[in-house]
């Protein structure tokens, strides 16, 4: 008979485990231990993130329906210019598909990620989010302050704010975006009547940093400098006009001053600005095409591309990324980088009729490494993009509705 | 220039409303760190390690204090925290480095004492327990030691309850293949010259 067997062993082993647990003389655990531990964690946790990436930058995703494009194209770098040798041994191609089934698995994003309610930071330690709403963009800075973008079913945004020492802010209204600067010192937003905020480390409440933009929807695109008096923040942020849809591109400072991101007026949108006076974004946008350009001072620009639309520089701001000149559905089909001082391309992939794969939020792991969520086939993955071409798995699959992504990368905007 | 933060007069206020979560927290602290203690042994197998966890589980309570809008949860919360820590994969790998060279003697010295009035039983059974893989081990702890249900376990480890019954399943076969013959009446029937 098995069930006497069982219950003997089930019962034997409730009394072996409870004689063995009663018996344990406790060393008794005081709050200063605990808030010291939670302290180091803390600092893990900051440390995690800001680990081998200078910075993670936020990237524009461009709002404008591009059409494909035909012309302006600059001479091409070879197709398989490898900048950055991986530990892969294999031969990189990098022109291979966009195809994320089969690549091998590597470590996990090093500014952590989000999926379920739960952030994960790349030392494989985690912590629960409980937020207000469902979280968009997050970010966790230097001091360990966990800063949450989130939006309601409704679409309204909001920001909520945990600093170091566990306290909550917040919720701050919020328009949409959220971007960390370079060192991870501050993170930034813009509010419905157009005023940017910043959320500094070790501070215990938001900054204004400047007068509020003028007019219609903001949109907070990316950030540079750490706010200090030495290197101040400068916010790039897009206000669209909700009469006639006019964009308008603003740097924001944290020293006071709002100026226009491209007063040469050479690009029609800005994606991404440096504090070094680099600046990538569209020179035009037009019926079916478009073309986008890297310009590094006040004259013209450097070089143009009109086979993608660029995004944001690395964070050593040799690289830029770039995606579709054509964004039409939920993500783009092909995922690229190029050199900031040449022009050429240094990895392409692109997807076909058979791997259907796009990409939506993309940001800099470091200076030579891109992590993208990626969608293929009713499953979501995180893959890291190396500018040599090569291609791997940072963050599993995950089962997913194919217009929104159940994962979160730290820094996405 | 950095301008000063907007509400300078609201550090006092969050200064108070930090030292009151502080206080609540310290009396949840006292008051289950050793129930704690007890299953972080169990899951453990030694008392430095046990401690360990359970100081992390409580560090990592302490960080989301103030997110834990539902107090009736705590308990069934930072018992999560307590088991997920100590089966992530990390945690294993780092507790194997520091702990290989000095495993043996941390255990001959750090053991409780026990009853042997059950002729030796139990600390056999409690031998081979140590020796299930770590998820096993915690569904047998939380099951027949916690006393929760499948479900209950299933929601502490983040599993499905078929998961539970397959490893309590393979978790019981293993102790009885392994345990003292006394608990294993198909040797004892074997043996029996009756």
């Amino acid at each position: 008979m098995s069930q006497p067997e069982y219950d003997d062993l089930a019962t034997q082993l409730t009394r072996t485990l409870t004689d063995r647990a009663d018996a344990l003389s406790a060393t008794p655990l005081g709050l200063a231990e605990v808030t010291g531990r939670a302290r180091s964690i803390r600092r893990r946790r900051a440390a995690t993130a800001v680990a081998g990436t200078a910075a993670v930058v936020a990237l524009l995703v461009p709002t404008a329906a591009l059409a494909r494009h035909s012309g302006e194209r600059p001479e091409p770098g070879p197709a398989t210019q490898s900048t950055t040798p991986t530990e892969t041994s294999a031969p990189v191609d990098a022109r291979a598909p966009l195809d994320v089934r089969g690549l091998p698995e590597g470590k996990p994003p090093a500014n952590g990620y989000l999926v379920a309610g739960l952030m994960h930071l790349a030392d494989g330690d985690t912590a629960t989010v409980s937020s207000r709403h469902r979280v968009d963009a997050f970010a966790v800075l230097s001091d360990g302050t966990e800063v949450f973008h989130t939006l309601t079913d409704q679409g309204v945004g909001s920001v909520e704010v945990t600093d170091s020492g566990g306290t909550e802010h917040g919720p701050y209204p919020a328009g949409f975006g959220l971007a960390v600067d370079d060192s991870r010192t501050a993170a930034a937003w813009v509010s419905p009547d157009g005023q940017v905020r910043t959320w500094v480390a070790t501070h215990t409440a938001p900054t204004a940093i400047a007068p509020p933009l003028p007019g219609g929807a903001a949109q907070v695109a990316s950030m540079s400098g750490d706010c200090s008096a030495a290197t101040p923040c400068r916010v790039l942020v897009r206000t669209t006009d909700q009469t006639t849809g006019k964009s308008t591109d603003h740097v924001v400072s944290s020293d006071g001053t709002t100026a226009p991101a491209d007063p040469a007026h050479r690009f029609v949108d800005v994606s991404d600005v440096s504090g070094f006076g680099l600046v990538a974004g569209y020179t035009r946008i037009g019926e079916g095409d478009s073309c986008s350009a890297v310009a590094s001072g006040s004259g013209p620009v450097d070089w143009k591309t009109c086979d993608h639309s660029l995004l944001a520089f690395s964070p050593d701001l040799t690289s830029v990324s770039a995606d579709s000149d054509f964004r039409s559905g939920t993500g783009s089909s092909v995922l690229a980088a190029y050199d900031v001082a040449t022009g050429h391309l240094l990895f392409e992939h692109r997807s076909t009729l058979k791997t259907q794969a796009f990409v939506t939020s993309t940001v800099w792991e470091d200076d030579t490494h891109l992590l993208a969520t990626v969608y293929q086939h009713g499953r979501w993955s995180v893959v890291r993009f190396g500018l040599d071409g090569s291609m791997e798995i940072a963050v599993s699959a995950e089962q997913g509705r194919n217009f929104e992504s159940p994962i979160v990368l730290a820094g996405q905007p | 220039m950095d301008r000063p933060p907007e509400d300078r007069t609201g550090a006092t206020a969050v200064a108070e409303r930090r030292t009151a979560r502080d206080s609540d927290f310290a009396a949840y602290l006292a008051a289950r760190q050793p129930s704690l203690l007890r299953t972080a042994y169990l899951l453990t197998g030694n008392r430095h390690d046990a401690e360990d966890l359970v100081q992390t589980a409580f560090a990592k309570l302490y960080l989301s204090w103030d997110k834990v809008r539902d107090r009736g949860s705590i308990d069934g919360y930072v018992r999560r925290i307590l088991v997920n820590e100590h089966n992530s994969l990390w945690r294993r790998a780092w507790k194997r480095r520091e702990h290989a060279a000095d495993d043996v003697v941390l255990h001959a010295l750090e053991e409780p004492h026990h009853d042997l009035a059950d002729d030796g039983v139990g600390s056999a059974l409690w031998d081979v327990v140590q020796t299930l893989p770590r998820r096993a081990r915690a569904v047998v702890v939380l099951r027949y030691y916690e006393e929760l249900s499948e479900a209950e376990t299933a929601a502490v480890l983040g599993i499905s309850v078929g998961t539970v019954k397959s490893q309590t399943s393979r978790a019981l076969a293993a102790l009885r293949e392994r345990a003292p013959q006394t608990l294993n009446p198909r040797t004892s029937e074997e043996d029996d010259p009756s």
